[in-house]
């Protein structure tokens, strides 16, 4: 299934710009675009839309007032504010944005918003997660079979089919796919931070920052590379967890 | 029908009478408690009735004076009373906020409450007393009321002097950064954008205008806002590590506390030489401070010349430190000012302490 959304926005330029990036994206299947509330209610009460990205500051009816009207609604579209303040961000919530963005968009930003819609529209069957059946991992170590345990991985390295665990006291090669770990490990604070990483993200002790721009996380078991567009959600999710005191007792 | 009425006539001896020995004490911690409840002015503080100032201030002021009942009125609105409302108080206060002289009735009387000049409430008191103490504790409430207001704008013009301090954008900065992602339009699309959304960025930290605190993680996005579009000026000149321990991410401190002393080393270390140089920002935990630093290996300084920058004696020379130290100083107390380790030809390290955790710095 891939999403049908509408954007909106009075400003010409930005609405072609909210128009190119969601239908660049692989999860949208249709956009359609309106350049003021009125034209986009019209369009709402006539098709079903899955998500509605809406600018705020707009003349005659303004973001806001359009998302009260749509919460009135049975089975609203979800929403998703685009404006340049971050000052609107608790209006938003209140009238139940399920994302906020702020202009210009990065491509990232958008694409995790879109990913939201998704889990949220398509609620996943409940799956068999809750048996947590990569716990640990089993690894060949010299012809016998060794468990390795999530709690001492610090990172996976993708190598080909397979992934490298790192833990301090050295690294395992397991034939799987660096997403399938992933998936199953994205619950217990587990991030990906590259194409090729998968980072525990109390594991981090430094962000490192070299001459070129590139980000570094530093861990006990080694630095592990973090792409730009991977870094921002990389920073939040640190601030996250050390708001929450993760790295009181000096992290792992 | 109110009367205007020079006083009723008041027995003499009254006056002579000695009134109970007072616990002078008691009298003075009653005062300023008075003056406490009066310093957000006479309006009540609707919402938390049972808890309202004003109605405390005129309940202090009843059992001070011994009277009866004491009404406090604003220049607006139903009066804050203690005691039973005397017959006829409504009309007093309203012939007061009308014509701005004393009236009374019977044993009633309201007083207005003149604050520099001008009509600021209604002091009503319902029992015998003088029209001196009358007079007298009107003219006391209205000191409060000043006081109080002073105190205000004086918070006031510190809030707004701070804000003032904050760094400004720097114009040559901002051509510069333009300029180059012009130049990248061509050339480099997929990078002009990267670097469009970072101006957005610093541009969007800079002139921020919810409260006065953010995050350190706040402050270091807005820095590596400002170190890409550097880089992408600067190219191979200029050198930046920037490291920093996540515990620390969550530290309330000043907007704009760490950035100005970022583009700073860059300014003077890297930008004004041929070869560049490097910059290097750290943030870590020690113990329940978190500490900053920001060092360059450019000329540096002689060390009394930065002394004279934090007196604020540069001139327009290192207005950056000068507003930081200002800032941290007066949010932290004194101890917490900007630290700068220099010597001519040794580059310059500016260090900045804050504590990790302080009421009332909340981002």
């Amino acid at each position: 299934m891939t999403l049908r959304v509408l954007a909106v926005d009075d400003v010409a330029p930005a609405l072609a710009e909210l128009t190119r990036l969601l239908a660049a994206s692989t999860l949208v299947g249709e956009v359609v675009p309106a350049g003021d509330a009125l034209s986009a209610l019209k369009l709402i009460k006539d098709a079903r839309f899955d998500a509605v990205f809406l600018d705020i500051a707009m003349p005659g009816m303004d973001g806001l007032e359009l998302a009260s009207l749509l919460a009135r609604m049975t089975d609203p579209p979800e929403l998703v504010f685009v404006t340049a303040f971050e000052e609107h961000a608790v209006s938003a919530y209140g009238v139940g944005a399920l994302d906020y963005l702020l202009k210009p968009l990065a491509a990232e930003r958008l694409e995790a918003a879109l990913a939201r819609i998704v889990r949220v529209a398509r609620p996943r069957e409940p799956s068999p997660a809750v048996v947590d059946e990569l716990a640990a991992v089993s690894v060949e170590l010299g012809g016998r079979t060794r468990y390795v345990r999530r709690a001492e991985v610090r990172f996976a390295e993708a190598q080909g089919d397979y992934v490298r665990l790192h833990t301090r006291g050295g690294s395992h090669l397991v034939r799987m796919p660096i997403s399938r770990l992933e998936e199953h490990w994205a619950a217990f604070g587990y991030v990906r931070v590259h194409r090729g990483f998968l980072l525990a993200v109390p594991a981090v002790q430094e962000l490192r920052s070299d001459a070129s721009g590139g980000l570094l996380a530093h861990t006990d078991a080694g630095d592990v590379p973090v792409s730009r567009r991977h870094a921002r959600e990389l920073r939040d999710r640190l601030l996250e967890a050390a708001t929450r005191g993760d790295f009181a007792g000096g992290g792992w | 029908m109110p009367v205007v009425t020079e006083d009723a006539p008041v027995a003499r001896r009254r006056l002579f009478r000695r009134a109970p020995a007072a616990d002078p004490t008691a009298v003075l911690a009653a005062g300023s408690a008075i003056a406490a409840d009066l310093r957000g002015g006479l309006a009540p503080r609707a919402g938390d009735l049972g808890a309202d100032p004003v109605a405390r201030a005129a309940r202090r002021l009843r059992s001070l004076l011994g009277v009866g009942a004491v009404g406090l009125a604003d220049l607006h609105g139903e009066p804050a009373w203690a005691g039973r409302v005397p017959a006829g108080a409504a009309d007093l206060v309203e012939q007061v906020r009308r014509d701005g002289h004393r009236a009374a009735t019977g044993s009633v009387a309201a007083d207005p409450i003149v604050v520099r000049g001008e009509l600021a409430g209604v002091l009503v008191l319902g029992g015998d007393l003088g029209r001196g103490v009358a007079r007298r504790t009107a003219d006391w409430v209205a000191e409060a009321l000043e006081r109080g207001r002073l105190e205000a704008s004086a918070e006031a013009a510190e809030r707004a002097e701070l804000r003032a301090l904050r760094a400004e954008i720097s114009p040559h900065f901002v051509y510069n950064a333009l300029t180059t992602i012009g130049s990248f339009v061509d050339s480099d699309p997929d990078r002009a954008r990267d670097l469009i959304l970072d101006f957005a960025e610093y541009i969007r930290h800079s002139v921020a205008r919810r409260g006065d605190y953010t995050t350190l993680a706040g402050e270091f996005r807005a820095v590596e806002a400002y170190l890409a579009l550097a880089r992408a000026v600067l190219g191979d000149r200029l050198r930046v590590q920037v490291r920093i321990a996540p515990e620390v991410l969550p530290v309330a401190l000043p907007f704009l506390a760490l950035q100005p002393l970022v583009e700073n080393a860059v300014q003077h270390g890297v930008e004004r030489r041929e070869e560049g140089g490097s910059v290097q920002v750290s943030g870590e935990a020690q113990g329940s401070e978190c500490v900053i630093a920001i060092e360059d290996d450019g000329p540096g300084m002689d060390p009394e010349h930065a002394r004279a920058l934090l007196a604020g004696a540069g001139g327009g020379e290192g207005l950056a430190l000068t507003n930081v130290d200002r800032r941290l100083r007066a949010v932290y107390g004194p101890q917490y000012g900007l630290v700068i380790e220099t010597a001519l030809g040794e580059g310059t390290r500016v260090v900045m302490r804050v504590p990790r955790f302080q009421p009332g710095v909340v981002a």
